[in-house]
């Protein structure tokens, strides 16, 4: 059962202490009081409040200052400051502190009500994204996928579609996106999942090698070849094979790959013999492998072949609503890998997270919580923990030039190039020249050129 | 026999800050305890009109101590 939430009373009229628990115990609070703000500071580390309702005026320490105290302890705390004396200046400063609201007495008990209730929901929001047992959180997860937006909820109905027949697939998507975790999920929920699902990434085998990797060989077949060695076809057969990083597959290997996924045979190198195997296979790319056949850069008939099913994982940018899940569930994997009591996420870190812009996706997002709960020291990452462990913001994208856009001739690259340089020097024309590697006169001539003005 | 009030009510006039923000405590204290009544008190209880007298008067009280406050 979820425990009620806590709510800590600070004023050092007791009057105000009896009315504010009259109101706020059949509120479905349990309520602490303290008449003293110092008091109530030493004892703060040990009562975990939800909800702190706080005088602005008090003999010994002022609300402002316990408001700092409370942000500094529990972070995930929602403070309400109360005054007999509003003033816009305290009021002001209250909020920049990040205080939910100030109010005036005689209290407007409708509008603590309001604040009270909204703050009791966000703390069971935030309680049941926790929760590892929460029900829904399973039935909207695919094999440990976490993606409640609607993107990734017909990407998991395709993945549950295709799974139990598709003999190929190829997963799509930028750097980070989870493209294995797709693969896996295929291979889970296909008739092989008692099977072995074996990885390999095209971009971390050397050339030479590619061959007896994926087909295996025989011994003597050549140089350094002193065993027989089974290849990954072999290893796979009645499984499933990914191939991430397809694109950077070497063309003779390509070839090859063709003829096992044609005939359902390999060859080991080195030998005559042809052995048939079963082999689901699933391969991936950040690359827009189309374009990259319409070039001739990739083999077309490969990419047919494997473009049976094409499955694209949408960047994390494009599917910021599953960012708090995905953070509960990180926060969770962590707090228990470093055993440390981090429970969740402030509100404004949880905004900051919400906002930044991912170039590395989903492995990013993990990898910042991760370095935030082997750092973090209280139960919950604040603003600042989240904060150190962003990478720097990159300067704006709009000018950057990308591979996806339009003008790829060298020209508009050029071009695209020396505006973003400019850019990030602010329009100082020495520091740019410096950085692109050019005297000032022949970055002139270039804004010229390219009839860039500043 | 109702209970004395903790400590002696601080010495101070209108126009001292501090005697008038524990002055304002005391009546919103009292507000406050009037709002939660009138809203627990059926409609028709006779003795809804009696809490709402206390209210009216306190509220006067506060809106007094208001204006004083601007006019110093």
């Amino acid at each position: 059962m979820l425990r009620k939430p806590l709510l800590l009373a600070i004023d050092d009229e007791p009057g105000m202490l009896a009315l504010i628990q009259r109101f706020a115990g059949p509120a479905g609070f349990d309520v602490v009081t303290n008449g003293s703000a110092k008091d109530a500071m030493a004892r703060l580390a040990e009562l975990p409040a939800d909800v702190a309702l706080v005088d602005l005026r008090m003999p010994d320490i002022g609300g402002l200052d316990v408001l700092r105290a409370i942000r500094e302890t529990h972070p995930q705390c929602q403070v309400i400051l109360m005054t007999a004396h509003a003033a816009v200046d305290s009021a002001i400063e209250a909020v920049k502190l990040g205080a939910l609201d100030y109010l005036s007495k005689p209290l407007d008990f409708d509008r603590l009500k309001d604040l009270l209730s909204s703050a009791r929901e966000d703390i069971e929001r935030r309680a049941a994204l926790l929760s590892a047992e929460n029900e829904t959180a399973h039935r909207l997860e695919l094999c440990g996928l976490i993606g409640r937006s609607t993107v990734m909820q017909e990407l998991f109905g395709l993945v549950r579609r295709i799974a139990p027949h598709a003999r190929a697939a190829l997963v799509t998507g930028e750097t980070g996106t989870g493209k294995e975790g797709i693969a896996r999920a295929i291979h889970q929920l296909g008739p092989r999942r008692q099977r072995r699902f074996l990885t390999i990434n095209c971009s971390a085998v050397v050339e030479t090698l590619f061959e007896s990797e994926l087909f295996g060989h025989v011994r003597g077949a050549f140089t350094g070849a002193t065993e027989h060695k089974t290849g990954l076809f072999e290893a796979a057969d009645g499984g499933t094979l990914f191939l991430d990083e397809i694109g950077e597959l070497p063309a003779a290997v390509q070839a090859k790959l063709l003829r096992v996924l044609e005939s359902g045979e390999v060859q080991r190198v080195g030998s005559l013999q042809a052995k048939k195997v079963d082999v689901r296979v699933v391969a991936a790319t950040n690359r827009a492998l189309r374009e990259e056949a319409e070039a001739g850069r990739f083999r077309n008939d490969l990419y047919f072949r494997l473009n049976v099913v094409e499955l694209h994982v949408p960047p994390l940018r494009e599917r910021r609503e599953d960012i708090p899940y995905l953070v509960a569930a990180f926060v969770r994997e962590f707090a228990a890998k470093f055993q440390k009591p981090v429970e969740g996420v402030s509100l404004t870190a949880e905004r900051l997270l919400m906002m930044a812009d991912w170039p590395g996706n989903v492995r990013e997002l993990k990898n910042v919580l991760e370095r935030a709960c082997m750092l973090a020291e209280g139960r919950c990452l604040t603003e600042r923990d989240v904060e150190r462990c962003l990478p720097a913001a990159p300067p704006r994208a709009a000018s950057a030039p990308s591979a996806s856009s339009s003008g790829t001739d060298l020209r508009s690259l050029e071009r695209q190039h020396i505006l973003k340089v400019l850019h990030e020097e602010r329009g100082n024309k020495r520091a740019a020249a410096a950085k692109l590697g050019l005297s000032r006169r022949t970055l002139y001539r270039r804004l010229e050129r390219h009839d860039i003005t500043t | 026999m109702s209970e004395r009030p903790r400590d002696p009510a601080p010495c101070g006039r209108l126009g001292d800050t501090e005697f008038e923000h524990t002055l304002r405590n005391q009546i919103a204290i009292v507000i406050g305890y009037c709002d939660l009544l009138l809203q627990e008190i059926r409609q028709d209880d006779p003795l809804r009109r009696d809490v709402v007298e206390m209210h009216k008067a306190a509220s006067t009280a506060i809106a007094m101590l208001r204006d004083q406050g601007e006019s110093v």
